[in-house]
């Protein structure tokens, strides 16, 4: 385990799970994107309002029709 | 060197249409420039010499007639070899697709031709529009004409390249996350990613379905405009084009900018982890050149970058990854390091995620179109610094580093422009971003054009 909370044995298992087959450079290499990945999946707003729309249907804020 | 070579699509096509030029002059300088830059900077995969020479000749023919497509009649393009191109090899710059000859042209292609451009050469790009600059695929990475020792900026490395060398008056480049306005900036020519939905994708090979853009660029904004007058248009081929009305891009350039309002946004550029010392004040003289045009500059406070940088990566990624997951994990020593360690990345993120992303992406659209409120155009860096050299680009996950300033753009799907603002100490070029309202690319290259007007020829060419 290190600092970012996924040490090496970890993510060889996650890398397994996710169908990659890394050599140990590669694992090595593959460790420092996941770190990044983390950082930027943590912007994510973790608790979505349910009264959201569904993605992928987008309505611009000036073109919203008023009923 | 020939200067016909570089001359501007707005005066060569003057000189064709005044029977002053031949095509056949403008191809024949555009294959030397070529012929003579191809070992330093390898931009060209695929040089169409015999195609366009014989387009040439029909232009001439069709023009010494009375015939005349429009502006961009025998006028010298080249295409990001990520473009379809019916009998001529289309490689995406990968091993993976090295002798793929596609049966139809990418529609932009079809759109080009039918307005009379002559296609001169297929162009290196980053492998499949993602992984570069890259030493171990079957090219090598095209390098920036102002200094080949530095990069040339990317994906669209090879057209801005050759743009900027004067291989080709014009070129195609896609941007999905900054991958037209990036090698625009570091080769000091302008490149424009349109409003998501005016120029069809058909045909162009897909990095992230959502986010891709095809663009022109080209030495000039106005040069800009006449490609766009060529591209834009519905295509049902497209599932992201709109059915909206294209303007008159090039007329809109004579428009007076008075009046206009420019949105100056530092807090992306400023700070201790932001923007070199020449970038801040090539955005400084900016804002001046675009007073001195009639335009308000004023400050404008735009939503943290961050969560930008962020939605757009895990959406590119997560199609990205959609996209070659077979291949991928089949073959993965087909692709290039960069490429296959980049796209692996798609597969540690959950479909959970990436809808949460794509909502994001929705929340992100609605902040910037509020924060730019009383603005038409948004005055931005372009990069952090001028282009790096070949020796400090070798981070396998660049994109973790620092947010990408053009990124936001390709999220909220508006318009965006890079200009060149001026030049570094170290001789290379320094671009700007612009950045206008949804379906207002005609404000935005107006704008655009206004600066350059203003700002005047820099009277540089690159070295070679």
């Amino acid at each position: 385990m290190d600092e970012d909370g996924i040490g090496m044995e970890a993510f060889e298992r996650l890398a397994a799970q996710v169908g990659l087959d890394l050599t140990p450079e590669e694992l090595e290499t593959m460790l420092e994107g996941y770190r990044g990945l983390r950082e930027l999946l943590a912007r994510l707003p973790r608790e979505p309002d349910l009264s959201d729309e569904p993605a992928a249907v987008f309505l611009a804020p000036e073109t919203r029709v008023v009923l | 060197m020939n200067d016909l070579a570089y001359l501007s699509i707005a005066e060569a096509s003057k000189r064709l249409r005044a029977g002053d030029l031949k095509s056949i002059e403008l191809v024949e300088a555009s294959l030397a420039r070529i012929a003579e830059t191809q070992e330093t900077l390898h931009s060209v995969l695929t040089v169409l010499a015999d195609d366009a020479r014989a387009a040439a000749a029909e232009a001439d023919r069709m023009a010494a007639s009375g015939g005349w497509k429009g502006p961009l009649h025998g006028i010298p393009i080249g295409l990001k070899d990520i473009y379809a191109t019916a009998g001529t090899r289309t490689t995406c710059h990968s091993r993976l697709l090295e002798n793929n000859v596609p049966a139809e042209d990418a529609e932009s292609v079809a759109r080009l031709k039918s307005a009379g451009a002559v296609i001169v050469g297929k162009l290196a790009t980053h492998e499949f529009a993602f992984g570069g600059p890259s030493f171990d695929l079957p090219w090598p990475p095209a390098r920036n004409p102002w200094n080949p020792d530095h990069v040339p900026g990317g994906s669209s490395s090879g057209s801005g390249a050759a743009v900027a060398a004067g291989l080709c008056a014009g070129a195609m480049g896609s941007d999905t996350g900054g991958s037209i306005r990036n090698p625009a900036g570091l080769c000091g020519i302008a490149g424009l990613k349109p409003t998501y939905g005016r120029i069809s994708r058909r045909g162009v090979y897909p990095l992230s379905w959502t986010q891709d853009h095809a663009g022109p660029m080209a030495r000039t904004v106005e040069d800009c405009a006449i490609m766009m007058q060529a591209l834009a248009g519905y295509d049902r081929g497209d599932s992201g084009s709109v059915d909206a009305p294209a303007p008159d891009f090039v007329e809109a350039l004579t428009e007076s900018v008075s009046g206009l309002t420019v949105g100056l946004a530092r807090s992306w550029h400023e700070g201790p982890d932001g923007a070199d010392a020449e970038t801040g004040a090539a955005i400084d003289r900016t804002a001046e050149l675009l007073r001195s045009c009639g335009m308000a500059v004023r400050d404008v406070e735009l939503p943290d970058i961050r969560d930008y940088h962020a939605c757009g990566r895990i959406i590119i990624l997560s199609e990205a990854f959609a996209i070659h997951r077979a291949p991928v994990m089949r073959t993965p020593e087909k692709y290039g390091a960069f490429f296959r360690d980049r796209v692996r990345l798609g597969a540690f993120i959950g479909c959970a995620d990436y809808i949460e992303a794509l909502r994001m992406r929705r929340r992100l659209t609605a902040a910037m179109i509020a924060a730019m409120d009383g603005v038409d155009v948004l005055l931005t860096a372009n990069q952090y610094g001028s282009a790096a050299p070949f020796a400090e680009s070798g981070d396998v996950f660049p994109f973790f580093a620092k947010p990408y300033l053009t990124m936001p753009f390709n999220v909220t799907g508006q318009p965006a422009l890079t200009v060149c603002a001026g030049f570094a100490e170290n001789g290379l070029p320094i671009g700007v971003q612009l950045a206008g309202r949804a379906w207002r690319d005609d404000v935005l290259l107006r704008v655009g054009h206004a600066f350059e007007q203003a700002r005047g020829d820099l009277g540089r060419r690159p070295p070679l």
